[in-house]
């Protein structure tokens, strides 16, 4: 049992390091929350600028309405798999919004963004088949390929000669390859150059799954996310994304034209061998969806808040991810900077995320900031005004 | 063997590149118990071998490589 559990004590030395700096970065306790932006954390009022809430969603009052209605009605959990007695007509109604709003005919409500992105990877990649993931993918994908048993090749970050030159080397077998992307990528908030990787797709004739887990409601004239932005949505399979951003809730979902989603709906473990999403969850997220399509002023107001956030951190000569947008990520080459500014930002009253190697995409360390359409313009500023007292206090 | 050889030759050199370790390596030595070198610096050296050896390198290899040998020999046979 010693060696089971040796492996154990890198993790356990840096949380005694944390506990000696007195510092909780991972698993911050927020008190209380007080809104969308606002919580208390740690003991301190704070504003939320850490959150992935980016459309503002999460106390939106017909949201809220609509979970409390559904928890009567319905009550608090449906106690089981949606293969069993797990699907409601809720499920149902909000699968369908969700075909009808990316304009597929086939779509999966998933649990959680998590098993819909890691059951689609292990299912749809089988032993003998291959993937090409991005090197800065989700946990989830990397998780959901390797349990599925398909030969793992990753690709350069946003690279896509790279790619190319992979899909080179497997010849004939390219054809039948899963390729894998992100919308916005959760570290550094870059998007995927999915143009040039459709235009691969054109000479591979692979198959192409996208996570717009990030750019859900955030990217796209209708907010359906990069596919859209890029204007490449026939070349995308299968699109995979969460609720629990754009939407202010939990749970995953699966788009697509391809008719062979509804035999991979019953071959999929994460779908099958869990419960599924409470009553209330589903209708919060079907109000949120509606949102989403009928207040573009809200993914306006979102843009505005980004790039105002960018513009102030990069105008104090930090060193951010590479284009403005929703996750705006400071880059810090000196982790024990990192883990010293975490706190003194709580203590300046804003909560962000800090991000260690090896959670971050290399070597550095990131003060990884998201907003959203709620967050106010004095909000704005008294973040980017916490980070100037740090920079200037260092 | 003359494969592995020239791939052990190289990956000794790639392991040995500035900011890496400072510790002597040889073909046995444990990558991260030994040379303490972290997930992140044995995928930078992945991935010079990938662009000088023009090939893929499966993540499922991964699993079955301790020691510096273990990887050329991997790179051996992804070569062959």
């Amino acid at each position: 049992m010693n060696r089971l559990l040796q492996k154990f004590t890198p993790m356990a030395e840096v949380r005694a390091e944390l506990d000696a700096l007195g510092i909780r970065p991972f698993g911050a306790v927020t008190e209380k929350i007080l809104s969308s932006t606002e919580a208390i954390v740690d003991g301190r009022r704070v504003i939320l600028a850490g959150t992935n809430n980016y459309l503002g969603l999460t106390f939106d009052p017909e949201c809220i309405a609509a979970a409390q209605r559904a928890l009567a009605e319905q009550g608090t959990g449906t106690t089981g798999s949606r293969m069993a007695n797990g699907t409601f007509a809720d499920h149902v109604a909000l699968e369908q919004e969700l075909a009808a709003f990316y304009g597929r005919r086939h779509a999966i409500v998933f649990s959680t963004g998590f098993s819909a992105t890691m059951g689609m990877g292990a299912t749809l990649a089988g032993p003998g088949d291959v993937v090409l993931l991005d090197a800065d993918s989700h946990a989830s994908i990397y998780d959901g390929v390797r349990l599925g048993g398909a030969e793992v090749i990753r690709f350069r970050h946003s690279d896509a000669a790279n790619l190319e030159r992979r899909l080179e080397r497997l010849g004939e077998r390219a054809a039948d390859a899963l390729v894998i992307v992100e919308g916005i990528y959760s570290m550094l908030g870059d998007r995927a150059p999915l143009a040039e990787i459709a235009r691969l797709k054109e000479r591979h004739d692979f198959c192409l799954m996208v996570d717009e887990a990030h750019s859900l409601g955030v990217l796209g004239a209708h907010g359906r996310g990069l596919a859209e932005a890029a204007g490449v949505e026939d070349a995308v399979d299968f699109v995979v994304g969460t609720f629990s951003k754009s939407l202010g809730s939990i749970g995953g979902y699966c788009v697509s034209n391809r008719p062979e989603l509804e035999a991979i709906r019953f071959s999929i473990r994460s779908y099958i061998f869990t419960a599924s999403p409470s009553p209330s969850v589903i209708a919060s997220t079907r109000v949120a969806l509606r949102h989403l399509r009928e207040r573009p002023h809200l993914r306006e107001q979102l843009w505005r808040n980004a790039e105002r956030l960018y513009a102030g951190l990069a105008g104090l000569g930090f060193t951010l991810g590479p284009e403005p947008g929703p996750v705006v990520a400071v880059r810090l080459e000196d982790r024990a900077t990192a883990l010293r500014w975490w706190p003194e930002l709580l203590e300046r009253g804003v909560y962000v995320n800090l991000v260690v190697p090896p959670a971050s995409p290399s070597t550095f360390s990131l003060l990884r900031c998201s907003v959203g359409a709620a967050h106010t313009d004095d909000q704005i500023d008294r973040i980017v005004d916490a980070f100037a007292s740090l920079r200037n206090g260092a | 063997m003359a494969r592995y050889d020239s791939c052990l030759t190289r990956v000794l050199e790639l392991l040995a590149a500035p900011g890496k370790t400072s510790r002597p390596i040889t073909a046995d030595s444990d990558l991260a118990g030994e040379l303490g070198l972290s997930s992140i610096d044995v995928m930078e050296v992945i991935e010079q071998i990938e662009d000088e050896f023009d090939l893929s390198f499966p993540l499922n290899a991964l699993s079955g490589i301790r020691t510096a040998g273990d990887l050329a020999r991997t790179v051996a046979d992804l070569t062959g």
